[in-house]
């Protein structure tokens, strides 16, 4: 009999809102913003000083945001470090940067590639600096889809509890290309952590949240 | 009853050539598919697939030619792999999984190309083989090919599919080779791994499949997938880890679920990519994981770090070394550079294997690994 | 020569997205990595292509970065010697 998961809490981001656990936590008083100075308020707005957010390209800093909202919602537990996974995916891959890089090597006159641009022309780089925030060092994987598919994900996620020792997954969808975004992160438990029930994770419940945003 | 997780047929193709026969070769007489190649104002050392007998290979094949280069060598690479095969991935059994870092890059400089998009270039691949399943890609750096294998073997383990076709290719490209070049993380000669005078990566292309079943087919020396693990070292997003803990840690993952302790292991496939910081990383881990001794190589001197190719590359290269009982010399290697010393294999040899161990690690701080072995 | 360190200093400030900070916060000989302003190894490398792409001065050897990069004052020196020659 293999054991229940759960859905501790959840993060969507899109049209300049931020929703945790189904309630709107913060709103973006500017009409129309940039997806960066959007999320450059939602950084102040969380309170931290974190000075590697500001050198973070676009796509990371939506995965980033997403990822301090809901660990804020779940009440910052302590985590099993190395039982820890994160588990992503999105459908533009780093494409946002990409083009930023092959930008700067087109005219091979006006041609200087930048590190700091180019360390960022991979999807998992955002995987990367939430654990290095959080200190989460347990399974990686950054998958491609063309679209957020609900029975795909719970397959994958199912699949990585009953074949590694994880205990807990930050999971979802964060896509990014140019003012078009989107991010939808949920954290899955083997039990209620910090007192939190949740919802049992299966494609319904996941199907549900994604869509409505409602956490029920 | 848990399915075991069997290696039925598998292919590489890089500048070494279209076949696993051909790479084994050169592996053999220690010949490297690494040259010297002019762009961008420079002079690179990278190992280029033979554009003609691409041409000539996808000729052969005569399916219709509108395909990017990429799906060309992917769509060569699976055949070749399903050849003589009953297994086929338009079956309802059968699930492909993709591994890329940077897919159709090659695309990028035309505006709207769709095929830029990762899982566009999936899809036009699954089409060709009229997949029954939705097919999968994995995209993260250059473990991508290794978490492929690992996600085959949960698949099958799980009893999800039967079999799973697992394909990790990427393109030699100006974007990578610029985007590395300006991390100077270029080596001025052939990548040296674990040499003291190593300077960085040579840059390569290719593509290696493997068809993975919970059936095995032929009755000795059957090879099987026994483990496979990933971490992240949390420590920062280029520069990789001064300790070595979180490859440690992929490590001690595979061999736990495997039931193997270090000294079973015969043979380790490192990642290897001869860059000053990387094999020091390599080093460290190795010895956090007690294997010092066991006889270790880096195949990036053949065919030069075909990133999200190279977990597949390799794993294939490791499971041909466990099949035929060989291992084969680190090509570029001559002094030890790294602080804590491994055992770097010198020359061609044969040797008793019962499990190999293949590991990997990437930009934003990723390690993966992954253990085969012999039943017999 | 401190009037170009401290335009010098804003200059890095913006093209390093170090953002938190103000000018005022970060003094000329302040080190700029470890302990310093926290610098890293892209940041290091970000400063090879932006004395190239600014001042027209190429660094080869990423190690040779290590001496000039020590604080503000240091790249100002060091810019100022390769004009002059």
């Amino acid at each position: 009999m293999k054991k229940d998961l759960h859905i501790l809490g959840s993060c969507h981001i899109e049209n300049d809102k931020i929703w945790v656990n189904g309630k709107t936590r913060y709103e973006s008083s500017v009409q129309d913003e940039s997806p960066i100075a959007f999320l450059k308020s939602a950084y102040k707005e969380l309170g931290i000083k974190y000075a590697k957010f500001h050198k973070m390209d676009a796509l990371c800093k939506l995965g980033f945001i997403a990822s301090e909202f809901l660990m804020e919602g779940l009440g910052r537990p302590d985590l099993p470090t190395t039982k820890t996974g994160i588990h992503l995916c999105n459908s533009s891959s780093s494409l946002d940067t990409d083009m930023r890089h092959q930008e700067s090597i087109n005219d091979l006159e006006k041609y200087y590639p930048s590190p700091a641009v180019f360390v960022y022309t991979l999807p998992n780089i955002v995987i990367g600096e939430i654990c290095i925030k959080n200190k989460i060092q347990g399974e990686n994987a950054f998958f491609i889809f063309d679209v957020f598919n609900a029975s795909e994900q719970v397959s994958l996620i199912r699949m990585l509890f009953e074949e590694t020792d994880t205990e807990c997954c930050l999971c979802g969808w964060v896509d990014l290309l140019k003012d078009e975004y989107e991010a939808f992160l949920y954290w899955i438990d083997v039990e209620p952590r910090n007192g939190k029930q949740g919802l049992i994770f299966n494609e319904l419940n996941l199907e549900h949240l994604y869509k409505t945003k409602k956490f029920v | 009853m848990t399915p075991a997780v069997h290696m039925i047929s598998n292919n590489m193709i890089s500048s070494l050539g279209f076949t696993t026969a051909e790479h084994i070769e050169s592996f053999r007489l220690g010949q490297t598919g690494i040259i010297p190649f002019q762009t961008l104002n420079e002079t690179f050392h990278v190992s280029p697939i033979n554009q003609a007998l691409l041409e000539q290979e996808w000729d052969a094949l005569a399916v219709q030619p509108n395909y990017e280069k990429l799906e060309k060598l992917f769509i060569l690479s699976i055949s070749k792999t399903l050849e003589n095969q009953d297994i086929h991935p338009r079956n309802d059994d059968c699930l492909i999984i993709l591994s890329s870092t940077k897919g159709n890059i090659d695309v990028l400089k035309q505006n709207h190309n769709r095929n830029a998009y990762l899982y566009e270039m999936t899809r036009n691949i699954a089409r060709h083989f009229e997949a029954a399943n939705r097919p999968q890609i994995i995209s993260t750096a250059c473990i991508s090919g290794t978490l492929a294998g690992i996600m085959a073997y949960r698949y099958i383990k799980s009893g999800r599919y039967k079999h799973v076709v697992v394909s990790g290719g990427d393109l030699l490209s100006d974007f990578t080779l610029s985007g590395f070049n300006a991390f100077k993380a270029l080596g001025n000669t052939d990548c040296k791994p674990f040499d003291k005078n190593r300077d960085g990566v040579s840059l390569g292309e290719g593509v290696g499949t493997i068809l993975f079943s919970s059936e095995s087919q032929n009755s000795d020396n059957v090879i099987q997938i026994t483990g496979g693990a990933s971490s992240n070292d949390a420590n920062h997003i280029s520069g990789p880890s001064r300790t070595g803990d979180g490859l440690h840690l992929a490590i001690q993952g595979a061999m736990k679920q495997a039931g193997l302790s270090q000294n079973d292991i015969g043979f380790l496939s490192a990642h290897g990519t001869a860059t000053p910081y990387n094999d020091e990383m390599e080093a460290k881990a190795f010895h956090l994981s007690g294997l010092q001794d066991c006889p270790i190589n880096s195949f990036k001197g053949y065919f030069g770090h075909t990133l999200g190719a190279a977990g597949l590359l390799e794993c294939i290269a490791a499971i041909e070394s466990l099949r035929r009982n060989e291992i084969y010399p680190s090509l570029g290697f001559e002094e030890m550079g790294v602080s804590q010393p491994v055992n770097i294999i010198k020359e061609f040899r044969k040797k008793e294997l019962h499990h190999v161990l293949k590991t990997a690690s990437g930009f934003g701080g990723c390690n993966a690994s992954i253990i085969f072995s012999k039943v017999s | 020569m401190e009037a170009f360190a401290n335009k010098l200093k804003v200059q890095i400030i913006q093209h390093l997205n170090l953002e938190d900070l103000e000018p005022d916060e970060v003094g000329l000989d302040d080190p700029l990595f470890g302990e310093g302003l926290g610098l890293d190894s892209i940041d290091a490398l970000e400063l090879i292509v932006f004395l190239e792409k600014e001042y027209g001065i190429k660094i080869e050897n990423p190690e040779e970065g290590k001496q000039i990069f020590q604080s503000v004052n240091t790249i100002a020196s060091f810019i100022q010697q390769h004009q002059n020659t």
